[in-house]
């Protein structure tokens, strides 16, 4: 039962670590986006 | 006497547990008519249980003939035995191979969910839907979908303390990903055996959402934090940004977790069909005909795996039960990551926001707007909801693909 705790922590931690890291990637390329083609305010 | 008995072969051959599930289909077909729970899945897959559980199986294979040859070279070669059975679905009774041809039940099985097809196809509909101008505008969202995946997890260890082993506990645990088809593909990786309960369950309780979620909500807030407006930038999105993103996004994901590429790439392929708007008949097939189409052969197809030799055990009610852990678990996770970011944010959220993070889409973030509505609040965060909801859905197939690579390494 120990073991079985302990493989399911480890699963929680590597895929909350997982899942919030490939969300900031994403985070990043829509700030990158948005830095890039911001669109200009007309004049 | 032996005409009646044949005239009556399917009368006799009836056994109780098909009764059951011919209550559980019925079940499912009134709650899809009467309760309007996901009817354009639940109506085939209760009609589909119904079909699968018909006397002799007839919709899953033919009645088994003899085959000569088989017969010669097992009787010649016994140790051919195993190859014939285990590969080439024969069954051996008194030393004769008898072979059963696939039904359409089982043509559809094997060609739409053992291949993942149809959950794949089923992403390309989705993605040609979706909307993410909104996750552009506030891409801050995106960890709420992120942390709206914590009843993965948690359901995992809770169906590993009922007796699963950890393959079976991941594809139980991903009903938590709130999205039919990610917890058919894992099910399908994981738990073929499971995929049954598993896929009633991911989307009976996605039809839930509504009885869910208010009550975990409320535990977890004040009424002062339920009544917070939520401030909303309304920017002007580039239609490059929109065209980029999704190739963005499939490209990322596909280096960072290459098996999430099938689910991703479809899921954003759908996406940049709609978003590039040179291609609207190809974007409004995926969306209407495609999707339309897709629904209804996975719900039956779905339905088919419910045999009652196989869906009739215990196991199924761990996983009913587990699926509601699930959906209570995303929704706490939302809400407290919510109010853990206020702990650091001079402008404070609302933390129902982060309730909406879940994948099941539109009904989290119809349910955190009437919350409000309810409340007596004037705030509308309907936007801020729907936005966190997208997030949820990328979220979810990001959750999915993540505990297929890490599971089998710590097996």
């Amino acid at each position: 039962m120990t073991h079985q705790l302990s493989q399911g922590l480890l699963l929680m931690a590597y895929g909350m670590t997982g899942i919030f890291t490939i969300m900031a990637m994403f985070m990043l390329v829509i700030k990158l986006l948005n830095i890039f083609f911001r669109e200009k305010p007309q004049s | 006497m032996e005409f009646l008995a044949q005239l009556f072969q399917g009368v006799l051959a009836i056994k109780l547990g098909q009764l059951v599930m011919f209550i559980i289909g019925g079940t499912l077909i009134y709650l899809a008519i009467k309760k309007d729970y996901e009817p354009m899945l639940l109506l085939p897959i209760g009609f589909g249980a119904i079909l699968i559980n018909l006397p002799y199986k007839a919709m899953w294979e033919f009645t088994p003939e003899i085959d000569p040859i088989v017969t010669t070279i097992i009787q010649k070669y016994p140790e051919f035995q195993n190859l014939f059975t285990e590969h080439f679905h024969y069954i051996i009774q008194e030393g004769k191979a008898l072979k059963a041809e696939p039904s359409i039940m089982q043509v559809l099985f094997r060609s739409g969910i053992l291949t993942e097809l149809m959950p794949v196809l089923m992403f390309l509909g989705i993605g040609a839907m979706m909307d993410f101008s909104s996750l552009l505008k506030n891409p801050k969202m995106l960890l709420f979908g992120g942390a709206a995946q914590f009843g993965i997890f948690a359901t995992i260890i809770g169906a590993q303390f009922l007796g699963f082993d950890l393959f079976h506990a991941s594809a139980i645990g991903i009903i938590g990903a709130a999205d039919g088809p990610t917890a058919i593909y894992v099910a399908t990786k994981f738990a073929k055996d499971l995929l049954g309960p598993i896929s009633v369950a991911a989307y009976s309780y996605m039809s839930l959402v509504p009885i869910i979620q208010p009550p975990v909500i409320r535990f977890l807030t004040s009424k002062e934090e339920r009544m917070r407006p939520v401030p909303y930038r309304d920017i002007k999105v580039p239609k490059i940004a929109k065209i980029i993103f999704p190739i963005a996004v499939a490209v990322t994901a596909g280096i960072i977790a290459p098996i999430s590429a099938p689910l991703i790439g479809f899921l954003m392929f759908g996406n940049l069909l709609k978003e590039s708007g040179v291609v609207g008949r190809l974007s409004k097939a995926a969306q209407n005909e495609l999707a339309n189409l897709v629904t209804l052969l996975l719900g039956i197809t779905i339905g088919s795996t419910m045999y009652y030799e196989t869906f009739l055990q215990k196991e199924t009610l761990f996983i009913m039960a587990m699926g509601l852990v699930a959906f209570v678990f995303d929704t706490a996770g939302g809400v407290i990551f919510a109010k853990f970011l206020n702990l650091f944010s001079k402008e404070k959220m609302n933390p129902m926001v982060g309730a909406a993070g879940i994948s099941a889409f539109p009904m989290s973030c119809r349910v955190i707007h009437n919350m409000t509505v309810q409340e007596g609040s004037e705030n509308n965060i309907l936007m801020q909801a729907a936005t966190a909801n997208v997030a949820g859905q990328i979220a979810s197939v990001v959750a999915g693909s993540l505990v297929l690579v890490v599971v089998p390494k710590l097996f």
